[in-house]
């Protein structure tokens, strides 16, 4: 016993010292995570609520040509790439096409936040035919696709994303 | 190391570094603490109203899109949406009023806010003392007893306690809330389609127990579009800052002023924790704070607080439902 009085051994305090040191690094390391989940939520809010201003801005774009319209749209491949894109600012109201039919008030480069992409399905039965009167899209919204003071969008497996389905009439 | 050594107890400099380093360590674990409880606040702060905001959009994105009117010929109202900005005006739409609030009398209207880099946008707007008061006709959801039906909707915003009466005895804390009340499909059958007809009265005066929607929304507005042949979007409410009423008529060949809309974006502004405790600090009767030197009105000191310890949100809506 007279060693356990003789008080503590380096590697004693090593550990102890180690213990404690984990214990403010693991509540550090949480800070940053628990600033971008608190800033995440009102973009991803957002973005949840642009589904009704892209089937818009599609139908406006629509109103140019129908057929023209499903030209310019590619068809799904595996992986999606390339689709026609648009582009949304980070307010979630306002969207449009990034390069497909002149827009009135273009987005500012440094407000498009949101990019939303389009195609077309590849097979039956939601593959479009010239001859219908619908054309069912698959859209995938993806964010931040442009940051302020950044030239060049953001890499694509850095951004939060989503997808769904949606139909514009002819 | 002898035994009577050990026993000795430990010297003042031993007990001084001992004190020392414990203070070290637990202003350390404080500050780290600390920190991570004021972001723990604020991360939580910032998804309440996110789950807020969201609650708010989705309903009147539902309700939107099961928007209703008939082109009957009678001139029937299906939609109206009206800024008041005075708060003798108030007083019938339940709001407790106090000298200083929200400001009124063209101080807190922006409705189109001057476009800077691009085109005007909602989130920048302002509108007015009472925002849009939105009513309209809407085939709902809200109960399954009469979904499907049409229902009389109103949506508005009123700062009054958040329980009991609206009176100045009342001791509840006063808040801004935004309102939804929906008025039965018996109720609204029995009222007809002139949503500004005298039978609907009963849509001014939200009750304080069924029909809050969402807490310390200071700010609540719509624009309204139509889609011209070219598939744009046409603002036609508010068209400038002079326009605070809109009432959507039946008939396909009224002017702008009188259309149904084919879109709208609508937008709550909502405040933080933090704005809610200035705010309230700011609007006290008693005891009043003393507006600070930098502010050069009461208007500009309201609006200060409100735009450093708010959030907008905002959506756009098409109105898809509707018909012939």
């Amino acid at each position: 016993m007279g060693t356990g009085r003789r008080g503590f051994s380096l590697v004693e305090v090593v550990i102890a010292v180690g213990v404690f040191a984990t214990a403010i690094v693991t509540m550090l390391a949480l800070l940053p995570a628990l600033v971008r989940q608190a800033a995440g939520t009102g973009d991803a809010l957002a973005a949840q609520g642009l589904p009704d201003a892209i089937h818009l801005e599609l139908e406006r774009m629509a109103a140019g040509g129908f057929d023209q319209l499903a030209a310019a749209i590619p068809i799904m491949s595996a992986p999606l790439q390339n689709g026609l894109q648009l582009v949304a600012a980070r307010d979630g109201v306002r969207v449009q096409a990034e390069s497909y039919g002149p827009a009135a008030d273009p987005i500012a480069p440094a407000e498009q936040f949101f990019a939303a992409e389009v195609w077309r399905f590849d097979r039956a039965p939601l593959r479009y035919d010239p001859a219908g009167a619908l054309m069912p899209l698959f859209v995938r919204v993806s964010w931040p696709f442009r940051l302020p003071g950044v030239g060049a969008p953001t890499a694509l497996a850095d951004r939060s994303q989503f997808t769904f389905t949606l139909v514009i009439l002819r | 190391m002898t035994p009577c050594r050990e026993s000795r107890g430990f010297t003042l400099l031993e007990l001084l570094m001992a004190a020392a380093i414990t203070v070290l360590l637990a202003a350390l674990m404080l500050s780290v603490t600390t920190a991570a409880l004021r972001t723990w606040h604020r991360a939580q702060d910032s998804s309440a109203m996110a789950r807020q905001a969201k609650l708010a959009l989705d309903l009147l994105q539902r309700d939107l899109q099961s928007g209703i009117r008939r082109h009957d010929g009678l001139g029937n109202t299906w939609l109206a949406a009206d800024i008041i900005d005075h708060p003798a005006a108030l007083a019938s739409h339940g709001w407790l009023g106090t000298a200083r609030m929200k400001p009124d009398a063209g101080a807190s209207i922006r409705l189109v806010p001057a476009p800077g880099d691009g085109a005007p946008r909602i989130v920048d707007a302002r509108f007015g003392l009472s925002g849009v008061w939105l009513r309209l006709l809407a085939a709902t959801t809200d109960t399954t007893s009469d979904a499907g039906v049409p229902h009389a909707i109103s949506y508005q915003l009123a700062r009054r306690p958040v329980s009991g009466p609206v009176s100045a005895g009342n001791l509840a804390a006063v808040r801004y809330t935004l309102f939804r009340t929906s008025l039965g499909g018996a109720e609204t059958f029995a009222n007809g389609n002139n949503l500004t007809a005298a039978a609907y009265a009963a849509l001014a005066n939200p009750s304080t127990s069924a029909d809050p929607l969402a807490t310390n929304v200071v700010d609540f507005g719509v624009w309204l579009y139509l889609r011209d042949g070219s598939g744009a979007l046409r603002r036609i409410f508010p068209t400038d800052n002079a326009d605070l009423s809109h009432v959507a008529a039946d008939a396909e060949t009224e002017d702008d002023a009188h259309r149904y809309p084919d879109a709208a974006d609508v937008m709550v502004r909502i405040l933080t924790n933090e704005g809610v405790r200035l705010l309230d600090a700011m609007e006290r009767p008693t005891g009043a704070l003393a507006r600070p030197a930098t502010y050069s009105n009461d208007a500009a000191w309201w609006w200060g607080i409100v735009e450093a310890n708010s959030r907008v949100f905002a959506r756009r809506v098409e109105i898809t439902g509707g018909g012939a």
